[in-house]
């Protein structure tokens, strides 16, 4: 039980002690407390979406490709990106790590030339890691870039000369 | 009212504990003893504040397992309940149940870009969506396309360290059995880290 001191009127020193009861509080908090605790979710996750599935290696075939189109190429050494006729950019990896900050800037600087819901084609090699692939989506998700499709590298990779 | 000097003081229900109050020093025996319940009762708030901001209406969609360490992102979409393929570096299981080991999936051991293992459970799990969700006639044109949206998507949680050429396997793989959309699970910076837009 929680008491109250309630002063009595004209300052008089006898004070009335009023008893409230805080069992019911206990007890809702109590269950409230065991049901999100239960519900809890202590990690969050997320999604980027790849709109398209993986396209079939096209070695010898001529690809006839709408001329707008994004494409980045992730090797082992760099990421190579190209945007329609223009020669493709090379992104050189420095250490370990990819140049994604000058990857994002050369996004960033394509803005006013990309379609509304442009075509962005991903293609890494085989044996680069998951996680690179991810970090390179992510740059283009960052952008605005939501129409992504990933594709194998060789099917890519006669495009980007 | 007099003016009291500043300093700690017990609260009147401590006042009247056995142990601490006026019963331990001798006086009349207090049969009642008083509880100070206030110290729990802040507690709980602050339980509850806390619990109240984590809470999540969706639930957890993925569990993590520990030899699967997913790649984080800036920007993401939350996820939403789907057929999850996980891919750990030794193991490929569908919804929680082994298929295949990861190591096998290359290009040498499945050289048209198919893993009938694989193929066979998402044949499955592709049919018993349409079994569930029938196909809306397309002339309603909004439920058709949601329709084909969603029953075209896929979950795919994999360790950051999985070679692309797995990655790769599993989505063709998929993609043979009408799941062409596929979602990479990743784990959010911190909002703290979050990359400011120019």
């Amino acid at each position: 039980m929680a008491e109250v001191d309630v002063p009595t009127k004209g300052g008089k020193k006898k004070n009335i002690i009023v008893h409230l009861n805080v069992v019911p509080f206990i007890d809702m908090m109590t269950i409230l407390v065991m049901f999100l605790l239960m519900t809890a979710v202590w990690t969050k996750t997320g999604r980027i979406t790849a709109d398209q599935a993986v396209a079939q290696p096209q070695k010898q075939k001529e690809q006839k490709e709408p001329p707008k189109r994004l494409m980045i190429l992730i090797t082992k050494d760099n990421i190579q990106a190209k945007f329609g006729n223009q020669p493709p950019v090379h992104f050189e990896k420095s250490g370990k790590k990819y140049d994604l900050k000058g990857f994002t800037k050369w996004l960033h600087s394509l803005k006013g030339q990309l379609k509304k819901n442009q075509k962005v084609i991903v293609a890494p090699v085989d044996n680069l890691m998951y996680a690179y692939l991810v970090h390179v989506m992510d740059a283009c998700v960052g952008e605005g870039l939501n129409n992504i499709m990933v594709a194998d590298a060789d099917s890519v990779a006669p495009q980007m000369m | 009212m007099p003016v009291k000097v500043p300093s700690s003081r017990i609260g009147s229900s401590v006042a009247n504990m056995k142990t601490m109050g006026k019963s331990s020093l001798g006086g009349k025996k207090n049969v009642i003893v008083h509880l100070n319940v206030v110290p729990m009762i802040d507690m709980f708030t602050i339980l509850v504040i806390f619990l109240l901001m984590m809470f999540s209406a969706t639930g957890q969609i993925l569990y993590h397992q520990k030899d699967i360490q997913m790649p984080r992102a800036y920007h993401q979409k939350p996820l939403v309940r789907l057929p999850i393929i996980a891919i750990s570096r030794n193991v490929v299981a569908f919804e929680g149940h082994k298929v295949i080991d990861t190591p096998m999936l290359t290009e040498k051991e499945f050289p048209d870009m198919k893993v009938p293992v694989l193929a066979k459970v998402l044949k499955m799990a592709h049919e018993q969506y349409k079994r569930e969700h029938p196909q809306p006639p397309p002339s309603n044109r909004d439920a058709f396309r949601d329709w084909m949206k969603e029953s075209t998507q896929i979950i795919i949680q994999a360790d950051r360290g999985v070679s692309f050429e797995a990655i790769k396997l599993v989505m063709f793989t998929a993609a043979y059995q009408g799941f062409s959309t596929v979602n990479f699970s990743v784990v959010p910076y911190p909002s703290k880290n979050k990359k400011k837009k120019s």
